[in-house]
Protein backbone atom coordinates (compact mmCIF):
# COMPACT_ATOMS: atom_id res chain seq x y z
CA UNK A 1 0.00 0.00 0.00
CA UNK A 2 0.99 3.67 -1.52
CA UNK A 3 2.46 5.73 2.15
CA UNK A 4 0.75 8.96 2.85
CA UNK A 5 2.27 12.11 1.56
CA UNK A 6 3.67 14.59 3.76
CA UNK A 7 2.14 17.81 3.88
CA UNK A 8 5.63 19.15 2.68
CA UNK A 9 5.36 16.56 -0.30
CA UNK A 10 2.12 17.24 -0.92
CA UNK A 11 2.40 21.26 -1.07
CA UNK A 12 5.33 20.85 -3.84
CA UNK A 13 3.05 18.61 -5.74
CA UNK A 14 0.12 21.48 -5.68
CA UNK A 15 2.78 23.80 -6.45
CA UNK A 16 4.20 21.86 -9.65
CA UNK A 17 1.14 21.67 -10.81
CA UNK A 18 -0.21 25.43 -10.53
CA UNK A 19 1.33 28.53 -8.38
CA UNK A 20 -2.46 30.18 -7.56
CA UNK A 21 -3.70 26.95 -5.12
CA UNK A 22 -7.42 26.79 -6.02
CA UNK A 23 -6.40 26.14 -9.99
CA UNK A 24 -3.53 23.42 -8.29
CA UNK A 25 -6.20 21.78 -6.43
CA UNK A 26 -8.44 21.63 -9.62
CA UNK A 27 -5.73 20.30 -11.91
CA UNK A 28 -4.94 17.77 -8.99
CA UNK A 29 -8.48 16.72 -9.29
CA UNK A 30 -8.19 16.12 -12.68
CA UNK A 31 -5.26 14.46 -12.71
CA UNK A 32 -6.18 12.16 -10.06
CA UNK A 33 -9.07 11.05 -12.43
CA UNK A 34 -7.46 10.66 -15.31
CA UNK A 35 -4.57 8.29 -13.70
CA UNK A 36 -7.67 6.25 -11.89
CA UNK A 37 -9.47 6.19 -15.71
CA UNK A 38 -5.96 4.62 -17.18
CA UNK A 39 -5.69 2.44 -14.74
CA UNK A 40 -9.08 0.60 -14.94
CA UNK A 41 -8.61 0.87 -18.58
CA UNK A 42 -5.77 -1.15 -18.14
CA UNK A 43 -7.61 -3.62 -16.46
CA UNK A 44 -5.18 -2.82 -13.19
CA UNK A 45 -6.09 -4.25 -10.01
CA UNK A 46 -6.91 -1.15 -7.23
CA UNK A 47 -6.64 1.75 -9.78
CA UNK A 48 -7.24 4.05 -6.47
CA UNK A 49 -3.52 2.54 -4.73
CA UNK A 50 -2.06 2.99 -8.08
CA UNK A 51 -2.78 6.98 -8.50
CA UNK A 52 -1.51 7.18 -4.89
CA UNK A 53 1.51 5.34 -5.54
CA UNK A 54 1.89 7.90 -8.74
CA UNK A 55 1.82 11.08 -6.81
CA UNK A 56 4.38 9.41 -4.29
CA UNK A 57 6.67 9.41 -6.49
CA UNK A 58 6.11 12.45 -8.41
CA UNK A 59 6.55 14.08 -5.33
CA UNK A 60 9.45 12.01 -4.09
CA UNK A 61 11.12 13.50 -7.15
CA UNK A 62 10.26 17.09 -6.93
CA UNK A 63 11.25 16.91 -3.21
CA UNK A 64 15.09 15.75 -4.63
CA UNK A 65 14.69 19.03 -6.42
CA UNK A 66 13.75 17.54 -9.69
CA UNK A 67 12.68 20.24 -12.66
CA UNK A 68 9.65 18.39 -13.80
CA UNK A 69 8.41 20.53 -16.96
CA UNK A 70 4.82 18.71 -18.18
CA UNK A 71 3.67 17.27 -15.36
CA UNK A 72 0.90 15.33 -16.78
CA UNK A 73 3.01 13.44 -19.30
CA UNK A 74 5.20 12.67 -16.31
CA UNK A 75 2.22 11.70 -14.52
CA UNK A 76 1.59 9.50 -17.40
CA UNK A 77 5.11 7.63 -17.55
CA UNK A 78 5.05 6.93 -13.56
CA UNK A 79 1.96 5.59 -13.98
CA UNK A 80 2.93 3.19 -16.77
CA UNK A 81 5.55 2.20 -14.92
CA UNK A 82 3.42 1.41 -11.63
CA UNK A 83 1.38 -0.56 -14.14
CA UNK A 84 4.05 -2.13 -15.75
CA UNK A 85 4.81 -3.55 -12.04
CA UNK A 86 1.51 -4.90 -11.05
CA UNK A 87 2.06 -7.12 -14.28
CA UNK A 88 5.45 -8.21 -13.02
CA UNK A 89 3.16 -9.49 -9.63
CA UNK A 90 4.34 -6.81 -7.10
CA UNK A 91 0.50 -6.20 -6.33
CA UNK A 92 -0.23 -10.24 -6.87
CA UNK A 93 -0.79 -10.65 -3.11
CA UNK A 94 -3.44 -8.89 -2.99
CA UNK A 95 -6.86 -9.82 -4.10
CA UNK A 96 -9.64 -7.51 -5.12
CA UNK A 97 -11.79 -6.97 -2.52
CA UNK A 98 -14.76 -7.86 -4.94
CA UNK A 99 -14.68 -11.49 -6.40
CA UNK A 100 -18.16 -10.60 -7.90
CA UNK A 101 -16.48 -11.38 -11.15
CA UNK A 102 -19.15 -12.25 -14.46
CA UNK A 103 -20.56 -15.70 -13.87
CA UNK A 104 -23.72 -17.30 -15.83
CA UNK A 105 -24.59 -19.15 -13.08
CA UNK A 106 -25.33 -16.17 -10.77
CA UNK A 107 -28.89 -16.37 -10.46
CA UNK A 108 -31.33 -13.90 -12.18
CA UNK A 109 -32.77 -13.75 -8.45
CA UNK A 110 -28.90 -12.96 -7.18
CA UNK A 111 -28.86 -9.68 -10.37
CA UNK A 112 -32.49 -8.67 -9.23
CA UNK A 113 -31.58 -8.43 -6.02
CA UNK A 114 -28.34 -6.16 -7.10
CA UNK A 115 -30.34 -4.45 -9.48
CA UNK A 116 -33.18 -3.49 -6.73
CA UNK A 117 -30.12 -1.99 -3.97
CA UNK A 118 -28.86 0.05 -6.66
CA UNK A 119 -32.18 1.56 -7.77
CA UNK A 120 -33.05 2.30 -4.29
CA UNK A 121 -29.80 3.38 -3.91
CA UNK A 122 -30.04 5.63 -6.96
CA UNK A 123 -33.02 7.27 -6.40
CA UNK A 124 -31.72 8.57 -2.51
CA UNK A 125 -28.64 9.60 -4.41
CA UNK A 126 -30.70 11.66 -7.13
CA UNK A 127 -32.71 12.94 -4.64
CA UNK A 128 -29.85 14.51 -3.06
CA UNK A 129 -29.04 16.52 -6.67
CA UNK A 130 -29.85 20.08 -7.13
CA UNK A 131 -33.08 20.12 -9.15
CA UNK A 132 -31.39 21.58 -11.60
CA UNK A 133 -28.29 18.60 -12.21
CA UNK A 134 -30.87 15.98 -11.37
CA UNK A 135 -32.90 17.19 -14.37
CA UNK A 136 -29.70 17.64 -16.69
CA UNK A 137 -28.47 14.14 -15.73
CA UNK A 138 -31.97 12.58 -16.76
CA UNK A 139 -32.24 14.21 -20.19
CA UNK A 140 -29.33 14.00 -21.06
CA UNK A 141 -28.59 9.91 -20.20
CA UNK A 142 -32.94 9.14 -21.00
CA UNK A 143 -32.88 7.13 -24.61
CA UNK A 144 -35.91 8.55 -26.32
CA UNK A 145 -36.74 7.91 -30.08
CA UNK A 146 -34.81 10.92 -31.09
CA UNK A 147 -31.30 10.53 -32.08
CA UNK A 148 -29.22 10.76 -29.06
CA UNK A 149 -26.79 13.64 -30.13
CA UNK A 150 -29.53 15.58 -31.46
CA UNK A 151 -31.07 15.19 -28.34
CA UNK A 152 -27.77 16.42 -26.49
CA UNK A 153 -27.83 19.28 -29.04
CA UNK A 154 -31.39 20.24 -28.29
CA UNK A 155 -30.53 20.09 -24.87
CA UNK A 156 -26.99 22.36 -24.79
CA UNK A 157 -28.93 25.13 -26.98
CA UNK A 158 -32.17 25.33 -24.04
CA UNK A 159 -29.23 25.96 -21.65
CA UNK A 160 -27.47 28.14 -22.85
CA UNK A 161 -23.90 25.90 -23.47
CA UNK A 162 -21.33 24.30 -25.67
CA UNK A 163 -22.11 20.60 -26.24
CA UNK A 164 -18.38 19.87 -24.70
CA UNK A 165 -19.55 21.86 -21.41
CA UNK A 166 -22.75 20.20 -21.58
CA UNK A 167 -20.78 16.51 -22.15
CA UNK A 168 -18.30 17.41 -19.31
CA UNK A 169 -20.81 18.82 -16.25
CA UNK A 170 -23.32 15.36 -17.35
CA UNK A 171 -20.40 13.24 -16.98
CA UNK A 172 -18.68 15.10 -13.80
CA UNK A 173 -22.64 14.49 -12.11
CA UNK A 174 -22.91 10.94 -13.63
CA UNK A 175 -19.44 10.36 -11.70
CA UNK A 176 -20.35 11.67 -8.82
CA UNK A 177 -23.92 9.70 -8.98
CA UNK A 178 -21.71 6.73 -8.92
CA UNK A 179 -19.24 7.18 -6.27
CA UNK A 180 -22.70 7.99 -4.61
CA UNK A 181 -24.42 5.01 -5.01
CA UNK A 182 -21.01 2.30 -4.90
CA UNK A 183 -21.10 3.82 -1.39
CA UNK A 184 -24.55 3.44 -0.25
CA UNK A 185 -24.55 0.15 -1.99
CA UNK A 186 -21.43 -1.36 0.06
CA UNK A 187 -23.46 0.47 3.17
CA UNK A 188 -26.43 -2.03 2.19
CA UNK A 189 -24.14 -5.15 1.52
CA UNK A 190 -22.47 -4.53 5.04
CA UNK A 191 -25.56 -4.52 6.97
CA UNK B 1 -19.79 4.71 -35.69
CA UNK B 2 -16.67 7.60 -36.63
CA UNK B 3 -13.38 6.18 -37.12
CA UNK B 4 -12.09 7.56 -34.24
CA UNK B 5 -14.92 6.10 -31.97
CA UNK B 6 -13.27 2.33 -33.49
CA UNK B 7 -10.46 3.47 -32.29
CA UNK B 8 -11.24 4.33 -28.37
CA UNK B 9 -13.93 1.69 -28.39
CA UNK B 10 -10.63 -0.99 -29.36
CA UNK B 11 -8.69 0.92 -26.42
CA UNK B 12 -11.76 0.04 -24.23
CA UNK B 13 -12.44 -3.13 -24.79
CA UNK B 14 -8.42 -3.50 -24.88
CA UNK B 15 -7.86 -4.68 -28.13
CA UNK B 16 -5.06 -2.29 -29.55
CA UNK B 17 -1.83 -3.40 -29.67
CA UNK B 18 0.63 -2.00 -26.57
CA UNK B 19 2.09 1.26 -28.95
CA UNK B 20 -1.15 2.50 -30.39
CA UNK B 21 -2.35 2.17 -26.42
CA UNK B 22 0.54 4.12 -25.47
CA UNK B 23 0.32 6.36 -28.40
CA UNK B 24 -3.21 7.32 -27.25
CA UNK B 25 -2.54 7.72 -23.44
CA UNK B 26 0.13 10.35 -24.18
CA UNK B 27 -2.55 12.09 -25.99
CA UNK B 28 -5.25 11.86 -23.37
CA UNK B 29 -2.92 12.66 -20.57
CA UNK B 30 -1.53 15.55 -22.29
CA UNK B 31 -5.44 16.44 -23.96
CA UNK B 32 -8.49 16.99 -22.21
CA UNK B 33 -10.53 17.16 -24.30
CA UNK B 34 -9.51 13.39 -25.44
CA UNK B 35 -9.71 12.27 -22.19
CA UNK B 36 -13.35 13.26 -21.89
CA UNK B 37 -14.34 11.99 -25.13
CA UNK B 38 -13.22 8.56 -24.44
CA UNK B 39 -14.60 8.75 -20.69
CA UNK B 40 -17.86 9.68 -22.61
CA UNK B 41 -17.78 6.83 -25.11
CA UNK B 42 -17.56 4.69 -22.42
CA UNK B 43 -20.79 5.95 -20.75
CA UNK B 44 -22.72 5.74 -23.99
CA UNK B 45 -21.11 2.20 -24.66
CA UNK B 46 -22.01 0.80 -21.02
CA UNK B 47 -25.31 2.02 -21.44
CA UNK B 48 -26.30 0.60 -24.82
CA UNK B 49 -24.97 -2.78 -23.35
CA UNK B 50 -27.52 -2.32 -21.11
CA UNK B 51 -30.28 -1.38 -23.22
CA UNK B 52 -29.66 -3.83 -25.25
CA UNK B 53 -28.29 -2.15 -28.22
CA UNK B 54 -24.98 -3.40 -29.08
CA UNK B 55 -24.95 -5.72 -32.45
CA UNK B 56 -24.11 -9.20 -30.53
CA UNK B 57 -20.74 -9.12 -31.90
CA UNK B 58 -19.52 -6.40 -29.60
CA UNK B 59 -21.76 -7.44 -26.95
CA UNK B 60 -19.67 -10.44 -26.91
CA UNK B 61 -16.41 -8.26 -26.89
CA UNK B 62 -17.78 -6.13 -24.20
CA UNK B 63 -18.77 -8.59 -22.30
CA UNK B 64 -15.02 -10.28 -22.34
CA UNK B 65 -13.77 -6.82 -21.31
CA UNK B 66 -16.06 -5.54 -18.81
CA UNK B 67 -17.48 -8.07 -16.67
CA UNK B 68 -14.63 -10.29 -15.71
CA UNK B 69 -12.72 -7.05 -14.72
CA UNK B 70 -15.00 -6.00 -10.70
CA UNK B 71 -14.32 -2.09 -11.01
CA UNK B 72 -15.61 -2.45 -14.92
CA UNK B 73 -18.45 -4.69 -13.77
CA UNK B 74 -19.42 -2.25 -10.96
CA UNK B 75 -19.71 0.45 -13.65
CA UNK B 76 -22.18 -1.68 -15.86
CA UNK B 77 -23.98 -2.28 -12.66
CA UNK B 78 -24.39 1.49 -12.12
CA UNK B 79 -25.62 1.82 -15.86
CA UNK B 80 -27.97 -1.12 -15.28
CA UNK B 81 -29.80 0.91 -12.45
CA UNK B 82 -29.39 4.16 -14.19
CA UNK B 83 -30.92 3.33 -17.24
CA UNK B 84 -33.33 1.00 -15.48
CA UNK B 85 -34.38 4.32 -13.85
CA UNK B 86 -34.37 7.08 -16.72
CA UNK B 87 -36.13 4.49 -18.81
CA UNK B 88 -39.18 4.07 -16.28
CA UNK B 89 -39.32 7.44 -16.10
CA UNK B 90 -39.84 8.27 -19.75
CA UNK B 91 -42.15 4.90 -20.21
CA UNK B 92 -43.83 3.84 -16.62
CA UNK B 93 -44.89 0.68 -16.08
CA UNK B 94 -48.41 0.15 -16.66
CA UNK B 95 -50.50 -2.62 -15.07
CA UNK B 96 -53.12 -4.52 -17.55
CA UNK B 97 -56.62 -4.21 -16.62
CA UNK B 98 -57.91 -7.41 -15.63
CA UNK B 99 -61.23 -8.96 -17.63
CA UNK B 100 -63.61 -8.69 -15.78
CA UNK B 101 -65.65 -12.17 -15.74
CA UNK B 102 -69.24 -13.13 -14.71
CA UNK B 103 -68.16 -16.36 -13.61
CA UNK B 104 -67.69 -17.45 -9.96
CA UNK B 105 -65.15 -16.49 -7.77
CA UNK B 106 -63.62 -20.18 -7.57
CA UNK B 107 -63.62 -20.72 -11.03
CA UNK B 108 -61.86 -16.89 -11.34
CA UNK B 109 -59.17 -18.34 -9.32
CA UNK B 110 -58.45 -21.17 -11.48
CA UNK B 111 -58.47 -19.77 -14.72
CA UNK B 112 -55.38 -18.59 -14.82
CA UNK B 113 -54.07 -22.02 -14.05
CA UNK B 114 -55.12 -23.24 -17.54
CA UNK B 115 -52.31 -21.68 -19.11
CA UNK B 116 -49.22 -23.29 -18.21
CA UNK B 117 -47.20 -20.46 -19.21
CA UNK B 118 -48.65 -17.65 -16.91
CA UNK B 119 -49.46 -20.24 -13.72
CA UNK B 120 -45.35 -21.63 -14.22
CA UNK B 121 -45.03 -17.09 -14.15
CA UNK B 122 -46.99 -17.25 -10.72
CA UNK B 123 -45.76 -19.38 -9.31
CA UNK B 124 -42.27 -17.91 -10.26
CA UNK B 125 -43.45 -14.38 -8.80
CA UNK B 126 -44.41 -16.20 -5.83
CA UNK B 127 -41.17 -17.92 -5.36
CA UNK B 128 -38.95 -14.76 -6.03
CA UNK B 129 -41.87 -13.14 -3.52
CA UNK B 130 -40.96 -15.35 -0.64
CA UNK B 131 -37.03 -15.34 -1.46
CA UNK B 132 -37.34 -11.75 -0.81
CA UNK B 133 -39.16 -11.85 2.18
CA UNK B 134 -36.74 -15.22 3.97
CA UNK B 135 -34.25 -12.20 2.98
CA UNK B 136 -35.84 -9.16 4.60
CA UNK B 137 -36.67 -11.36 7.65
CA UNK B 138 -33.38 -12.30 7.88
CA UNK B 139 -31.96 -8.62 7.44
CA UNK B 140 -34.31 -7.59 9.97
CA UNK B 141 -33.42 -10.21 12.36
CA UNK B 142 -29.96 -9.29 12.09
CA UNK B 143 -30.03 -5.79 12.12
CA UNK B 144 -32.05 -6.22 15.51
CA UNK B 145 -29.03 -7.92 16.96
CA UNK B 146 -26.66 -5.28 15.64
CA UNK B 147 -28.89 -2.83 17.59
CA UNK B 148 -28.60 -5.46 21.24
CA UNK B 149 -25.25 -5.25 20.87
CA UNK B 150 -24.89 -1.50 19.79
CA UNK B 151 -26.92 -0.75 22.94
CA UNK B 152 -24.86 -2.64 25.25
CA UNK B 153 -21.68 -1.83 24.40
CA UNK B 154 -23.31 1.91 24.87
CA UNK B 155 -23.82 1.31 28.31
CA UNK B 156 -20.32 -0.16 28.95
CA UNK B 157 -18.95 2.27 27.86
CA UNK B 158 -21.36 4.85 29.70
CA UNK B 159 -20.19 3.06 33.05
CA UNK B 160 -16.95 3.09 31.92
CA UNK B 161 -16.90 6.90 31.58
CA UNK B 162 -18.78 7.44 35.21
CA UNK B 163 -15.61 5.06 35.97
CA UNK B 164 -12.87 7.40 34.66
CA UNK B 165 -14.80 10.55 35.94
CA UNK B 166 -14.86 9.03 39.60
CA UNK B 167 -11.14 8.58 39.43
CA UNK B 168 -10.57 12.03 38.31
CA UNK B 169 -12.39 13.37 40.53
CA UNK B 170 -10.43 11.25 43.82
CA UNK B 171 -7.44 12.32 41.72
CA UNK B 172 -8.51 16.31 41.81
CA UNK B 173 -9.33 16.45 45.46
CA UNK B 174 -5.92 13.98 46.72
CA UNK B 175 -3.79 16.92 44.80
CA UNK B 176 -6.35 19.65 46.57
CA UNK B 177 -5.26 17.51 49.81
CA UNK B 178 -1.91 17.21 49.11
CA UNK B 179 -1.30 21.25 48.05
CA UNK B 180 -3.49 22.30 51.10
CA UNK B 181 -0.47 20.06 53.15
CA UNK B 182 2.50 21.71 51.43
CA UNK B 183 0.87 25.23 51.89
CA UNK B 184 0.63 24.28 55.64
CA UNK B 185 3.84 22.99 55.87
CA UNK B 186 5.28 25.85 54.19
CA UNK B 187 3.49 28.04 56.61
CA UNK B 188 5.00 26.37 59.39
CA UNK B 189 8.45 26.89 58.18
CA UNK B 190 7.76 30.60 57.56
CA UNK B 191 8.99 29.96 54.02
CA UNK B 192 8.32 32.91 51.12
CA UNK B 193 8.50 30.55 48.40
CA UNK B 194 5.15 29.14 46.46
CA UNK B 195 5.63 26.28 45.17
CA UNK B 196 5.19 26.11 41.26
CA UNK B 197 2.75 23.71 39.76
CA UNK B 198 3.94 21.51 37.00
CA UNK B 199 1.89 22.96 34.84
CA UNK B 200 3.60 26.18 34.37
CA UNK B 201 7.26 24.59 34.16
CA UNK B 202 8.18 24.83 30.44
CA UNK B 203 8.23 21.81 28.59
CA UNK B 204 10.53 20.64 25.42
CA UNK B 205 7.00 19.12 24.03
CA UNK B 206 3.68 20.60 24.35
CA UNK B 207 0.49 18.77 24.15
CA UNK B 208 -2.68 19.87 23.21
CA UNK B 209 -5.68 16.94 23.18
CA UNK B 210 -8.63 17.71 21.00
CA UNK B 211 -11.74 16.39 21.18
CA UNK B 212 -14.14 15.81 17.73
CA UNK B 213 -16.49 18.43 17.25
CA UNK B 214 -18.96 18.74 14.26
CA UNK B 215 -17.83 20.38 11.13
CA UNK B 216 -21.06 22.45 11.49
CA UNK B 217 -21.49 22.71 14.81
CA UNK B 218 -21.13 26.19 16.59
CA UNK B 219 -18.14 26.45 19.16
CA UNK B 220 -20.07 27.11 22.40
CA UNK B 221 -16.68 28.29 24.57
CA UNK B 222 -13.17 29.66 23.94
CA UNK B 223 -11.19 28.06 21.46
CA UNK B 224 -8.27 25.84 23.49
CA UNK B 225 -5.28 27.37 23.85
CA UNK B 226 -1.16 26.09 23.18
CA UNK B 227 1.14 27.69 24.80
CA UNK B 228 4.61 27.33 23.48
CA UNK B 229 7.37 28.49 25.69
CA UNK B 230 10.85 29.65 24.49
CA UNK B 231 12.60 26.04 25.07
CA UNK B 232 9.52 24.13 23.99
CA UNK B 233 11.02 22.12 20.74
CA UNK B 234 7.91 20.10 19.61
CA UNK B 235 4.55 20.45 19.58
CA UNK B 236 2.04 17.38 19.66
CA UNK B 237 -1.46 17.54 18.64
CA UNK B 238 -3.93 14.71 19.19
CA UNK B 239 -7.38 14.02 17.90
CA UNK B 240 -9.50 12.05 19.86
CA UNK B 241 -12.29 10.29 17.42
CA UNK B 242 -14.37 7.93 19.23
CA UNK B 243 -16.64 6.55 16.07
CA UNK B 244 -14.00 5.28 12.92
CA UNK B 245 -16.26 4.58 9.88
CA UNK B 246 -13.83 5.67 7.10
CA UNK B 247 -10.78 3.28 6.13
CA UNK B 248 -8.20 6.47 5.55
CA UNK B 249 -8.20 9.69 7.10
CA UNK B 250 -6.77 12.79 6.14
CA UNK B 251 -5.47 15.77 8.64
CA UNK B 252 -5.07 19.19 7.46
CA UNK B 253 -3.81 21.78 9.52
CA UNK B 254 -3.91 25.67 8.49
CA UNK B 255 -3.09 28.76 10.40
CA UNK B 256 -6.61 30.94 10.17
CA UNK B 257 -6.45 33.58 7.16
CA UNK B 258 -2.60 31.86 6.51
CA UNK B 259 -0.96 29.00 4.94
CA UNK B 260 -1.46 25.32 5.60
CA UNK B 261 0.82 24.25 8.36
CA UNK B 262 0.40 19.93 7.48
CA UNK B 263 -1.28 17.65 5.81
CA UNK B 264 -1.03 13.99 6.23
CA UNK B 265 -3.14 10.67 5.86
CA UNK B 266 -3.89 8.31 8.64
CA UNK B 267 -5.16 4.60 8.41
CA UNK B 268 -8.26 3.39 10.18
CA UNK B 269 -6.69 1.53 13.24
CA UNK B 270 -6.91 -2.06 12.37
CA UNK B 271 -9.72 -3.93 14.94
CA UNK B 272 -10.73 -0.33 16.56
CA UNK B 273 -13.48 1.83 17.33
CA UNK B 274 -11.74 4.50 18.42
CA UNK B 275 -8.58 6.50 17.28
CA UNK B 276 -5.97 8.78 18.46
CA UNK B 277 -4.17 10.70 15.77
CA UNK B 278 -1.19 12.38 16.60
CA UNK B 279 0.55 15.22 14.83
CA UNK B 280 3.75 15.95 15.53
CA UNK B 281 5.48 19.08 14.34
CA UNK B 282 8.74 21.12 15.23
CA UNK B 283 7.35 24.51 17.56
CA UNK B 284 8.74 26.91 14.80
CA UNK B 285 5.94 26.13 12.53
CA UNK B 286 3.22 27.30 14.96
CA UNK B 287 3.54 31.12 15.18
CA UNK B 288 1.12 33.02 17.83
CA UNK B 289 -2.45 33.22 16.41
CA UNK B 290 -5.75 30.87 15.93
CA UNK B 291 -5.69 27.35 13.74
CA UNK B 292 -7.64 25.44 12.23
CA UNK B 293 -7.58 21.02 12.51
CA UNK B 294 -9.58 19.47 10.09
CA UNK B 295 -9.85 15.88 9.76
CA UNK B 296 -11.37 14.44 7.15
CA UNK B 297 -12.56 10.80 6.07
CA UNK B 298 -11.59 9.31 2.68
CA UNK B 299 -13.86 6.37 1.79
CA UNK B 300 -12.41 3.68 -0.33
CA UNK B 301 -14.01 4.95 -3.61
CA UNK B 302 -11.58 7.87 -2.68
CA UNK B 303 -14.27 10.42 -1.57
CA UNK B 304 -13.43 12.74 0.88
CA UNK B 305 -15.82 14.28 3.49
CA UNK B 306 -15.39 16.67 6.19
CA UNK B 307 -16.29 15.34 9.34
CA UNK B 308 -14.91 18.25 12.04
CA UNK B 309 -13.34 21.33 12.65
CA UNK B 310 -11.29 22.10 15.54
CA UNK B 311 -10.12 25.61 16.39
CA UNK B 312 -7.31 26.60 18.96
CA UNK B 313 -5.04 29.49 19.73
CA UNK B 314 -1.61 29.52 19.92
CA UNK B 315 0.22 31.58 22.35
CA UNK B 316 4.02 32.27 22.32
CA UNK B 317 6.03 33.72 24.98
Amino acid sequence: MASALTSASFTRLLTSLDSDPERAGEKYEDLRRTLIRFFEWRGAPFPEDHTDETFNRIARKLCEGIEIKNISAYSYEVGRLVYLETLKGKDSKREPLQTDLADKSQTDIEHRLDLEKRLLCLEQCLDNLPVESRTLIVEYYQEDKRDRIERRKVLAEELGLQREALANRAQRLRDKLERCVTICSNKKSAI
Amino acid sequence: MTNSDELLTQYLLGELPESEQSRLEERYFNDPKTFEQIVQLEADLIDSYNRGKLPPELRLRFERAYLSNPDRSDRVKFSAALTTNLDQRLHPPTVQPVPVDRDSWWRRLFVPTTHRALAFSMALALLLVSTATLWFWVQTRRLQQQLANARAEENVQEQRSREVQRELNDARSKADQLSAELEHAQSENNSQTVPTSPRTQPSAIATLVLMISGVRGSETGAAPRLIIHKDTQQVRLQLRLHDTEFPNYILVLNKVGGNEVYYGHRAKPAGKSAADFVITLPAAKLSAGDFLLTLKGQTAAGDIEDLSQSLFRVERD
